[in-house]
Order: structure tokens, then sequence, then C-alpha cells
């Protein structure tokens, strides 16, 4: 089963749970990926109708369902796009004059589909690699090789969007903004109004198309630049703290957005994000970066990882007290117990397991508030 | 309609929606056309002399006219300034910075040129009144009629005679024509009262030729002469109290024409009291006159209220007439509005263009910085040059600086990893290289000023090239600026690529 058939499965079952607005979202993502003006068409007076009748469930249902027929029909004849490798980062480093921050040496790759996650505490280099990456800073040292045409350095940062983590003030309505940004960027005229009425949707702004800047909230604003950004057509696109400001849900629903944008299967994007909702990032992400003053350390990285790589690292809470918890884990062995502000991190040798961890705490009634396996996770380059 | 268009062009040419050139043609061409219609009704010659005509006007429409050039560029600006596709690194064309730069400066233009709209249209309504030649032909049939009314001399009888150990001022009675000794207040005498249109050569030729009538007693040609200035009076409704034969027997006294009656120029008399302009319909008072030598045969001279008033006898309508069609004079050898001044407009509208377009391009820091930086810098140099007396040393001082600046962003700046300061840099000179030229050419000039003011000097064929093509070097200038903005706006693409620091 190919990638577009796998998401197209994926979007018959929300279909089947009656999630909608996940749907829809899905229909507006294949509609786009036809290219194709008739869909264009469709889809947008699907938006039309569900407008005034949001609340028919059953032909809300029966509407989706057979345009997604459609869609499958159509689209399933196309052949996926090729992921090809957009940008290989090698040793770069960044100096920025008498400062005593130095970033790097940074080695990354990036793939048409991938996202890579950056975390790492304040003021460690996240922004500053974005910035290297995006061309708004250059290189002190090591090489960037961006693998798409490009005629000239102005080109090039046409193709690598950067959306900071204060984007900047637009004026005038959203949807002209819109326009304006699909119409520089030469798509067919006839097109351009169904295709930022499909992307606007897409990103749940319709009720918002008429709307300036001061009449958007936070997360609003990041859809609208999410917005602007798929009109752009990126080979890259950067995205800095885009969780920041965000509720948890309004996060959950922007990542899924960044994964779906991501893995299209017929206009895929490699996309780096750097965020401090660690947890989220690594869901969604393919390969996390980790940066600790400027230094790289990365996660699922190879075989060979060290020995310390290799332990069982558990974060959990309890009320016990440090010195109880020791006694009771003392049969496992542990490399270490810290307390670290709340929650208590324990790590074993690479030959315990969860289970075994689970086991003494149910043998010993430990009362655990929550716990949570963090070994592939950089939450440990956090703690230790 | 106008919403369509509007919708048509964000969708086919963003940039001519970005930049709000449908609304500003509108707007400003609509704007010209106006100040053009005041200006060809306000330019209308009331030639009775009844229309009581003011300067304020003037000053009215040229304030209403840059208030609202000054209003629409406040207004386009904040409508153009909503989008930037260049500073957010859309996709751009080649041409595409050096088209944009071009509209800029179409609509800064059209926007600057109200008031010359204005003063053309009261040039061309001066000019629309007769065909060139027909205005020739009656600027003589006056000038010539001049000799026969009230007027000035050529020769008032003064002459310093150098005979003496030291030369000594004198008087004499008479002046000399053709050989032959005439009294001084005799028509051959009289001086030629002509146009701006009428060279002094074309006036000397039309005077020579009314004296050579009277020399030669063609009474007829004389007698054609008034009938003609009649003619022209008579178009205009305008009368005096006498015929042209009457007027003609007055003065036509052969062969010393030294007849005592002098006819008047106007029915009314005009003169200066308190500051304020006074007109008196047939009559004034004698005293303020600064030319009260009335005699009682051409004025009738009473006393009424203690005042003493003159009445001119014979009077024909001169000074009216001579008063509508200078204005028309004017208007054809001096318009208010001709390529010289044209040239101002064009410069500013460029500098605006280029003020605007640095902003564009750059950022609002940058561009106060460079703006302050180049406000500091001319009057530190202003200072210098104030305190050295030399003109040439400013002129220089701004010529390296130019030429620096430009050497710091073409050969340094973009071939630079990071941006750094060069904003600055690509601001200053997009606003110093339009100055190249004309700093060239005033430098040059500036050579001979030491030569220039001297009472002997002979200017060289080199000098005298660049005296009379100041002109003609703007113009190309204006060329030269066109051309080179290309290849600055494909640098200014390549520059904004460089990464910021």
């Amino acid at each position: 089963m190919n990638e577009f058939r796998r998401q197209f499965e994926e979007v018959r079952d929300l279909l089947r749970f009656e999630d909608h607005s996940l749907v829809l979202k899905r229909l507006i993502d294949f509609t786009l990926d036809t290219q194709s003006l008739p869909f264009y068409r469709k889809t947008f007076a699907l938006l039309e109708w569900l407008d005034t009748n949001d609340n028919d469930t059953e032909a809300k249902t029966q509407k989706f369902s057979s345009l997604l027929d459609e869609l499958y029909a159509f689209l399933d004849a196309m052949p996926l796009a090729e992921r090809q490798n957009v940008l290989e980062a090698t040793g770069i480093t960044k100096r920025y004059g008498h400062s005593a921050f130095s970033l790097g040496p940074v080695d990354l790759t990036l793939n048409e589909g991938d996202i890579i996650g950056l975390v790492g505490e304040n003021g460690n280099g996240k922004t500053t690699l974005l910035r290297v990456l995006c061309g708004e800073l250059y290189t002190t040292s090591g090489t960037i090789k961006y693998n798409f045409k490009h005629n000239d350095l102005y080109d090039l940062r046409t193709k690598l969007v950067y959306i900071p983590q204060r984007t900047e003030t637009w004026r005038g309505p959203m949807f002209e903004n819109l326009v304006f940004t699909a119409s520089s960027y030469g798509y067919p005229p006839d097109e351009i109004t169904l295709i930022v009425e499909l992307t606007i949707a897409r990103l749940g702004l319709r009720r918002f198309r008429n709307h300036g800047w001061k009449d958007l909230s936070s997360g609003y604003k990041m859809r609208f630049e999410l917005a602007r950004m798929l009109l752009r057509k990126p080979k890259v696109l950067l995205i800095d703290e885009p969780l920041a400001n965000l509720d948890i849900l309004a996060q959950q629903t922007v990542l899924e957005d960044f994964r779906a944008i991501a893995k299209s299967p017929f206009r895929p994007i490699g996309i780096v994000l750097s965020s401090q909702q660690l947890y989220e990032v690594e869901k969604t992400s393919d390969q996390v970066i980790f940066l600790k003053q400027g230094v790289q350390k990365n996660l699922h990285e190879s075989a060979d990882a060290s020995p310390s790589e290799k332990e069982l690292v558990i974060e959990f809470e309890s009320d016990w007290p440090q010195g109880k918890l020791g006694e009771a884990f003392s049969s496992l062995s542990p490399l270490s117990l810290q307390f670290n502000g709340g929650t208590f991190i324990i790590t074993f040798a690479g030959t315990t397991t969860v289970n075994s961890f689970l086991k003494v705490v149910i043998d010993n009634n430990v009362p655990i508030i929550y716990f949570r396996n963090i070994s592939n996770s950089t939450r440990r380059f956090f703690v230790s | 309609m106008f919403k369509q268009l509007q919708n048509s062009l964000l969708l086919n040419h963003p940039l001519l929606w970005n930049i709000k050139i449908v609304p500003m043609l509108a707007i400003t061409i609509g704007l010209n056309l106006l100040f053009f219609i005041i200006g060809f009704l306000m330019g209308s010659i009331d030639f009775t002399g009844n229309e009581n005509w003011s300067s304020d006007t003037n000053v009215m429409v040229n304030f209403f006219a840059v208030t609202a050039a000054v209003l629409i560029t406040i207004m386009w600006l904040v409508y153009y300034f909503r989008n930037n596709a260049f500073k957010s690194y859309y996709t751009k064309g080649r041409q595409s910075l050096f088209t944009e730069w071009l509209l800029i400066l179409a609509i800064c233009l059209l926007n600057c040129l109200y008031t010359a709209s204005y003063s053309f249209a009261k040039d061309l309504r001066a000019r629309s009144y007769f065909s060139e030649q027909e205005f020739s032909h009656r600027a003589d049939i006056i000038g010539m009629a001049s000799i026969f009314v009230q007027g000035g001399y050529n020769d008032d009888g003064q002459y310093t005679d150098t005979t003496a150990e030291t030369a000594v001022v004198q008087h004499r009675d008479y002046m000399e024509y053709k050989g032959k000794r005439y009294p001084l207040n005799s028509l051959f005498n009289k001086a030629l009262s002509g146009f701006s249109y009428n060279k002094s050569e074309k006036d000397s030729l039309n005077e020579l030729r009314v004296k050579s009538w009277l020399l030669s007693n063609r009474k007829d040609s004389v007698l054609w002469l008034m009938k003609e200035f009649d003619k022209i009076a008579k178009s205009h409704n305008l009368h005096g109290n006498i015929t042209p034969q009457q007027w003609f027997n007055l003065v036509y006294d052969y062969p010393d024409f030294t007849s005592s009656t002098i006819v008047g120029r106007n029915k009314e008399i005009e003169r200066w009291d308190n500051n304020q302009y006074e007109r008196y319909d047939a009559v004034t008072t004698v005293e303020p006159l600064y030319d009260s030598a009335h005699d009682t045969i051409s004025n009738i001279i009473k006393v009424i209220d203690g005042a003493t008033r003159v009445y001119p006898k014979y009077y024909v309508p001169f000074e009216i007439i001579k008063e509508s069609y200078s204005t028309i004079s004017s208007a054809w050898v001096a318009p208010d509005i001709d390529g010289e001044a044209l040239t101002v407009y064009f410069y500013f509208a460029i500098m605006l263009s280029l003020l605007i377009f640095a902003f564009r391009v750059t950022s609002g820091r940058s561009w106060l910085i460079a703006a302050i930086s180049l406000g500091i810098l001319s009057m530190l140099s202003g200072v210098f040059s104030l305190i050295t007396s030399s003109g040439g040393a400013y002129l220089f001082f701004w010529l390296i600086v130019t030429i620096l600046l430009m050497a710091i962003y073409f050969g340094y700046a973009l071939y630079n990893k990071e941006k750094e300061h060069s904003a600055v840099v690509l601001n200053t000179i997009l606003w110093l290289m339009p100055w190249v030229l004309p700093m060239i050419y005033m430098s040059i000039l500036s050579l001979y000023d030491h030569e220039r003011y001297g009472i002997n000097h002979v200017r060289t064929p080199f000098e005298r090239w660049l005296d009379e093509n100041a002109s003609g070097m703007m113009y190309f200038n204006i060329a030269l600026i066109l051309v080179y903005m290309y290849f600055v706006t494909l640098s200014i693409k390549k520059w904004k690529g460089l990464a910021e620091a």
C-alpha cells in the first residue's frame, strides 16, 4: 500500500467515526494535491454548503464520502512524488562577533516529507540554527547544500520560508493578503481565489477571512502565516516556536497540520521546527535535535549508540521520599535516582526493562502519580 | 467596474495592484485635468481691463495644488506600504524592481505636476487668442503706434562733455536723427514701447520703419498704422475719444514732428498712492504724479475740493491693449512652464521616487539613519564651505563622498557574505547618484570661478559649451538615471539575497 492509499484509509476511518473537522482538512489537502480546477470548485462548493448546513451530519457524511471517492479515483492514478533530499548541512558553526555563544558544529540532512524538531533550553541556538538554514545568517564555517534549483541568493531565499516566533505585522484583510501572495507566486488567475479559499478553510480561518492582523489571536496569526507559507510552495519550511502562545489543543492541531502538510504524498515539504514542547515535537518529528549551549545532540541516531544512550531512564512522580524510593528500587540496581523539581529520574542499566520497573512498583506498592520512559526522549538531555 | 478592475489586477498583475496604479492614475490624471481647466479659465484675458486680477489667486491655486499632492502622497503610501513582496522574499522577476521604480516615478511625476498643469494652461489660454502670426502682426502695430502716444523719449538731452579737462555732464535742447537736428520733443526722439515677444532687434527695425515714414513724409503709412491700431482696439470693443484721422491730425507735424498735442495712452490714469493701486476714471490729481508735465494743450486741469486734477483731452486705448498683449507676449516668450521649469518637476519626482523606493527595498531604520547621516554631513560640509568661501570645495566633497559610497556598495557590499550596514549605504547612493553628473558639471565650472567673475574674462569654447548646455545636461542626466537604475535594481535584488548578519 502506497503512502497515498494509507493516508486515504486513515481518512476513511475518520469519516467512519464522524470526525468531520479532520476529514474536511484532509479533503482539502487531497483537493489541493489534485491541482485541478474542477476539484477546487467542488470542494469550495462543499465549503459553502457547510456554511449553512453544518449540523446536518448525515448529509455531510454523504457529501464527504462522495467527494472522497472522486478524489481517490483521480489521485490514485497520479504518480507519487519522490522524496528528494533538499538540504544537507555539514559541520556548520555560527559565532557572533565578541559574543561567547557559538552554535555548532551541526550536521543535519532534510528530505522532502521529513520533520526535524529542534529542542533545547532558551538561548541554546535553536533560532540561530533556523536563521542560518534559511539564509538569514551566514555560517562561520561548514557548508549548507540546497539540493534544488535556484538562480541566485534571492531566489534561494524565496524557497526557504522562515516563520519567526514574532511574526511581522501585516495590513489589510487576511484574504486580500493571501490572494496577493498567491498572485505573486504565479498561480493561474482563475484558480487563485479558490486556492486561497481552500487554504484558509484548511487552516480553520474561514470565519476570519476578512479580519485584519489586530483582530486575530496569536494562534490564528500563526495559522495565517502557515496559510501564507503553503501558498508560497516552499522547498524548506523553518518555523521558530510555532507552539508558543498556543493552548494544548491548538498545539496538537498545529502539529497535526504540520505532519499532514509535510507528508503530502504528492507535494511533500521538508520542515524544521523548534519548540520547548518536547513530547509533542517528538511525536511529530522524524528526527529531533537537542541543542545544549549550541552543541548538537541527536536522538534516534545510530545503532552504535554510547552506553549511556542505551540506559533505561524513567521519569516518575511519587509521594515517597527519595530514600524510601531508593530502597524500593534497590533490587534493580539503579545507576542513579535524582530528584528533579517535583519528579524523580531513575536510571537503570540497558538490560532493565520498563516492565521490571513496574513490577517493583507493584510489589512494593509504590504510590505513582505518573511515569514516562524518557530513554528515547530528549527530555533526558534536560535532566542529566 | 473600478472594483472589478482592481480585483483583476490583484489576480493578474500583483505589482500593479500593490502600487495602486489604477486609483492613482485616476486621481492624479483627474487632478491634473482639473488644474488644467482651472488654469485655462483663470488664464482668460480681459481686454477691456475691467478684471481686477490679483496674484493672490495664483498663490491660492498653488497652495491648494501642493496640499492636494501631499495628502494624496500620504494616502497612497498608506495603501502601497500595506504589502511588500520584495521585503517578504516573494518570487520576483529580473526586471520587477526596475518596473516598480518606474511606476513609483510615474505616480510621483503625475502627482507633482498640478501647479505645472495650472500654469501651462494659463499660458496656453493666453496664446490661444491668436495664431502666432497674427499676434506677431498685432505686436508690431501696437509697438509702432506707441510712438504716437504719450511715452518716453530716447534722448533726454544729457551728455558728457569729454573735451574739457574733467568730464562734465552737459545738457542740450536737441537730438540728432539721420544727420539732422530735431527738438527733444520731436517724434524722431520718441522711444518705441514694444513687447518681450519682439526682440530688441525687431523693435529697432519697427522704430526705424516708422521714423523712415516720418522722414519721407509718408502720411498714408502713418494713417494706415493708426487705422490698424484702431481695428485692434475695436476688435476688443475698446474705444478712444478720437478717430484715427483725428489722431493723425493731432500728432502729424511734418517735418520736425514737434506737435504740442500729446495723445493720452488711456481714458484712465493710474497711479500709486499710499501703497494702494488706484485707478482714476479720466482724471487725476496733479501733485502725486511723478511725470507731471501736464499742459493745458493736451490736458484739462481742474481744481476740485482743493486737489488739482488732470483730464487728458485726447486719448486712445493704448495702455489697456499694451497690458493685455504683454500677457500674451509673456505666454509666448517666457511661459511659466518651459523645458527648464519641467526639469525641476522631473528632478523633484525622481528624488521623491528614490526616497520611496529606498524605503521599500531597505528598511525604515536604515532609511532614517541614512537621512540623518546625510543631513549632518551636509550641514558640516556647508559650514566648511562657508568658512573657506569655496563652493567648489563643497561640490568636490560631495562628489568624493558619493564615489566612495558607490565603491563601498558596488565593490564591497555586493560581494560580502552579510549585509552589515550596507542598507544605509544603499539608501545614500540611491539618493546621491542622480547628482553625480550635475556635480561633475558644476565642479568643472567652479574651476573657472576665479576667472568667471573677472571683468575681462573671455570664456573658452569649452566653458561656453558648458554654460549653454546646462539644460541639455540635466535632461541627459535624466536619461542616464533611467539607464543606470536598471542595473542598480538588478544589484539590489542580488544584495537582498545576502545574509543579514
